[in-house]
């Protein structure tokens, strides 16, 4: 990996956020860079999906900046985060279970290719994807996490592991520049946790994928960088081999 | 005289709002038939009047029986409604409007359309220095303090009063340490009820019974309980005395229906403004 | 499966329209004006259907907006001596305006709030008519009837009162409510307000602004169901403050309920098994609210989804 010609995606500065006494995140200035794919890990309370959440707009920070593609985004409303680029995945799996797999895939698809439309008049731009367009995409996503075939079965019906790559679909149709996933491996076998790997290191091929993990095994497979965190704060950053032997690291974490 | 008025008004409509807001506070629902709880205490208080013909003893035996009787309504309607519901906030308010249906109508059945009076277990007058006010308004007032005070001590003291703020706290966890909660919230909605018949039962003498009393209640228990924050007793109580104060002076100055209506105005953009009321969703 | 249930649905509505449109030859007087009626107040429970069904917001202060739209067509007549047409744009346009003032306000609470921010702000209104009395005679309500022109079709004068222009009138209203409802459901933005319905955060965080939608919804609901009032002041002349009662804004909650919240036809089933029932209970006792009452209990705890939703997941999947 060339440092030199690394160009930062995203970045905090003094990013804080405290509810009553206790600081979640405190005052962490986070850089991640693109084409690299980034692990965050830690202990519980760590503060890991706090400044994940922050970063995807559904918490609003006491205070500091975010910074994503150069553009200043502490103001933006996750939604517009979501059109921007931003995509985050839920920890306990978020979809809609009372509908089919296809609906679930159709509403983030129809929003990112109709937002492809830019340049055309807002009106005309309804009108320009159609429904055929529609299914086309949705196959597609089904396809590439490994979901053939059930478009048609309603999403809560589905076992764990296979809602799971559902909102992976569903993430990767919402065209993300960043692709946040939050503890994706928690809940699944092994065979399903293999599986999810492969297809993570297939998507970091297109997307950034800044993942955060437990499962140290799949962070040692998967990440090219690794940010550990601790009280809300920033322990310690490097590849991951240069973290396995990092002695703080090894004491508050590995349990070295 | 007015500011009297306003205070012993106030202290009944805490009692009505504390009802409210015991059961939202713990069970995080809407009893849309809460004002019916009143009404039936003030219908049963007329019965027990009519029973005994004294009124003295009607108004001892309505003001035992009343609340208890109100109380089992309640926990029937919990264990037989709100259960089955499991709670849903939408299909409570659905469920609780159906039962105040049910409710105001029978009572229309048997009660009959009419207003009926109950005469006032005592009669006295208190001479102040400007004028002479009625005793039994006053007992009243001491008496409804009596019960808000008894309320406070059984919710910080006791071991039910324990179980329902930790019910309130976090359902989940409360269960977990063994709080029967299905039977703590049986107990809480059968409290409610009871405090709002309670309340039926000292106003009557003042106000006459008739089946749609409990409208204006509600509608007054719903301001008292938003502006005081739903869930905390204290902002329930301080809330009643500005609205229950208010409502006396406003009353005399300006038309009812202006009064109502900026009321309930007001209460809707507190709810849109800052919704957690004045102390917020704070326990006791 | 979309497509299917789309074709399904146009076939399902088509049907029950024909049967309306046929039925006004065969009724007797009661029962024809009886029809005529329910199918305006359907027109009313399709469009709170469309806020509680579909984008799954419940409100208890309709009332407010089918009364807006009655008391400005009735009061634009009676002041500004507008026509039938005018009535009814006024009534739409002055509902159109407060919806959306109201969402502004209303949507920034959810849930539980939101419930009793519709409930005040519909208390409001029915007191704010009550006290202008002067000018709204909110007290006695009013008749329409002498300020109303007359309708000219191919040359030949119609009261807007004679029977079957009331019948075709209110059915072309419901035709139109409940085709268009069709045509938004299974649109884009049909998709959208489902999705907010199932899971509001996740719509947001697929990159859609859930308040605009959600007051998209709330403002077709609220101005369509203006106009419902609107047409209904046509129609059926009195202009009264019982229509801004909260018992109207339970109402049109009950009727969905009883039909089927989020499906299309649910909201006339439940129209009108309610209207027949109130009506057959009247006849017996004048205690119709405790039948009321027990339906609605009954209903909550054993039917939740109504008659047409229950129907719907036990055997006909592909109903809309």
């Amino acid at each position: 990996m060339d440092e030199m010609v690394a160009v930062e995606l995203l970045s905090t500065h003094g990013l804080t956020r405290q509810y009553g006494g206790l600081v979640a995140v405190d005052d962490v200035n986070f850089k991640l860079y693109q084409d690299r794919l980034h692990a965050i890990i830690g202990p519980n309370g760590a503060g890991k999906t706090t400044l994940v959440s922050l970063i995807c707009g559904r918490t609003t920070p006491s205070s500091g900046r975010i910074n994503f593609k150069g553009n200043d985004i502490t103001g933006l409303s996750s939604a517009k985060r979501v059109q921007a680029g931003i995509v985050y995945t839920f920890q306990v799996t978020s979809i809609f279970s009372n509908l089919s797999c296809y609906e679930n895939v159709a509403l983030s698809v129809q929003r990112n290719l109709r937002a492809q439309q830019k340049g055309t008049p807002l009106l005309e731009r309804w009108s320009m994807v159609s429904e055929a367009d529609i299914e086309k995409a949705v196959l597609k996503y089904l396809l590439e996490v490994g979901l053939e075939g059930v478009d048609n079965q309603i999403a809560g019906t589905l076992p764990y592991g296979h809602q799971k790559l559902l909102e992976v679909a569903m993430s990767l149709a919402a065209g993300p520049k960043l692709l946040i996933l939050d503890e994706p491996t928690q809940g699944l076998a092994e065979v399903e946790i293999e599986n999810l790997t492969q297809l993570i290191r297939k998507i970091s091929k297109s997307v950034n994928v800044l993942l955060i993990e437990h499962n140290m095994e799949v962070v040692f497979n998967l990440a090219e960088y690794v940010t550990v965190m601790d009280n809300g704060s920033i322990l310690a950053e490097g590849t991951p081999a240069e973290i396995e032997n990092n002695h703080a690291v090894q004491t508050s974490y590995l349990g070295g | 005289m007015a500011l009297l008025d306003g205070t012993v008004t106030a202290f009944v409509l805490a009692l009505i709002a504390l009802g409210l807001s015991l059961v939202f506070g713990v069970m995080r629902i809407v009893n849309i038939a809460h004002g019916e709880f009143f009404m039936l205490g003030a219908v049963f208080s007329w019965f027990a009047f009519d029973l005994t013909n004294d009124p003295l003893w009607g108004f001892l035996l309505a003001l035992v029986v009343a609340p208890a009787l109100v109380g089992s309504i309640a926990i029937f309607s919990d264990r037989f409604i709100l259960r089955k519901v499991k709670y849903h906030p939408e299909s409570t308010i659905v469920a609780t409007i159906g039962v105040l249906y049910v409710i105001q109508s029978v009572t229309l059945m048997v009660f009959g359309p009419e207003a009926r009076a109950v005469e006032a277990p005592l009669y006295f007058r208190i001479q102040f220095p400007w004028f002479g006010y009625s005793g039994y308004k006053l007992i009243v007032a001491g008496m409804s303090a009596f019960c808000l005070l008894g309320v406070w001590v059984f919710m910080k003291r006791s071991k039910l009063g324990l179980y329902m703020r930790a019910t309130q706290q976090d359902f989940e966890i409360a269960k977990t340490y063994g709080v029967p909660t299905q039977k703590i919230y049986a107990s809480v909605f059968a409290l409610g009820g009871g405090l709002a018949a309670l309340a039926g039962v000292l106003i009557v003498p003042i106000r006459q019974a008739d089946h749609l009393m409990g409208l204006e209640p509600l509608l007054l228990s719903f301001i008292v309980v938003i502006i005081g924050g739903l869930g905390s007793i204290r902002g329930t109580i301080v809330a009643a005395f500005i609205i229950g104060i208010s409502d006396g002076i406003i009353s005399v100055f300006y038309e009812p229906t202006l009064a109502k209506m900026l009321a309930t105005l007001f209460v809707a953009m507190v709810l849109v403004l800052k919704p957690s009321g004045l102390y917020g969703e704070e326990v006791v | 499966m979309r497509k299917k249930s789309l074709v399904y649905s146009l076939f399902l509505q088509v049907g029950i329209l024909l049967l309306l449109f046929v039925l006004q030859f065969i009724l007797p007087t009661y029962h024809h004006s009886s029809v005529s009626k329910i199918m305006v107040l359907a027109s009313y429970a399709v469009a709170y259907n469309f806020l509680l069904g579909y984008t799954g917001l419940m409100s208890l202060g309709h009332a407010m907006f089918f009364a807006s739209g009655m008391y400005a067509a009735g009061l634009g007549i009676y002041y500004l001596e507008l026509s039938a047409l005018g009535g009814l744009l006024f009534g739409a346009g002055f509902t159109l305006v407060i919806s959306l003032i109201f969402g502004l306000f209303a949507l920034r609470t959810s849930g539980v709030s939101f419930l009793i921010v519709t409930l005040m702000f519909g208390q409001t209104f029915y007191l704010s008519i009550l006290y202008f009395n002067e000018f709204t005679f909110g007290q006695d309500g009013f008749s329409l009837a002498k300020y109303l022109g007359k309708l000219v079709i191919f040359n030949k004068e119609y009261l807007y009162s004679n029977p079957d222009i009331r019948y075709n009138f209110a059915f072309i209203l419901l035709t139109a409510y409940l085709l268009i409802s069709t045509f938004i459901m299974f649109s884009p933005v049909g998709r959208i307000l489902i999705a907010i319905r199932e899971n509001e955060s996740r719509t947001e965080l697929l990159g859609y602004n859930v308040f605009y939608y959600k007051l998209f919804a709330l403002v077709l609901s609220g101005t369509f169901s203006g106009i419902a009032g609107a047409t209904h002041a046509l129609l059926f002349t009195y202009i009264g403050s019982t229509f801004a009662e909260i018992h109207h804004s339970i109402s049109p909650i009950l009727w969905t309920l009883l039909g089927g919240a989020g499906t299309v036809i649910g909201p006339f089933i439940g129209t009108g098994i309610m209207f027949y029932l109130v009506d057959f209970i009247s006849g017996i006792t004048s205690n119709y609210q405790l039948v009321v009452g027990v339906v609605l209990i009954l209903m909550i705890i054993w039917f939740p989804m109504g008659i047409m939703g229950t129907l719907r997941q036990k055997w006909m999947k592909w109903l809309p």
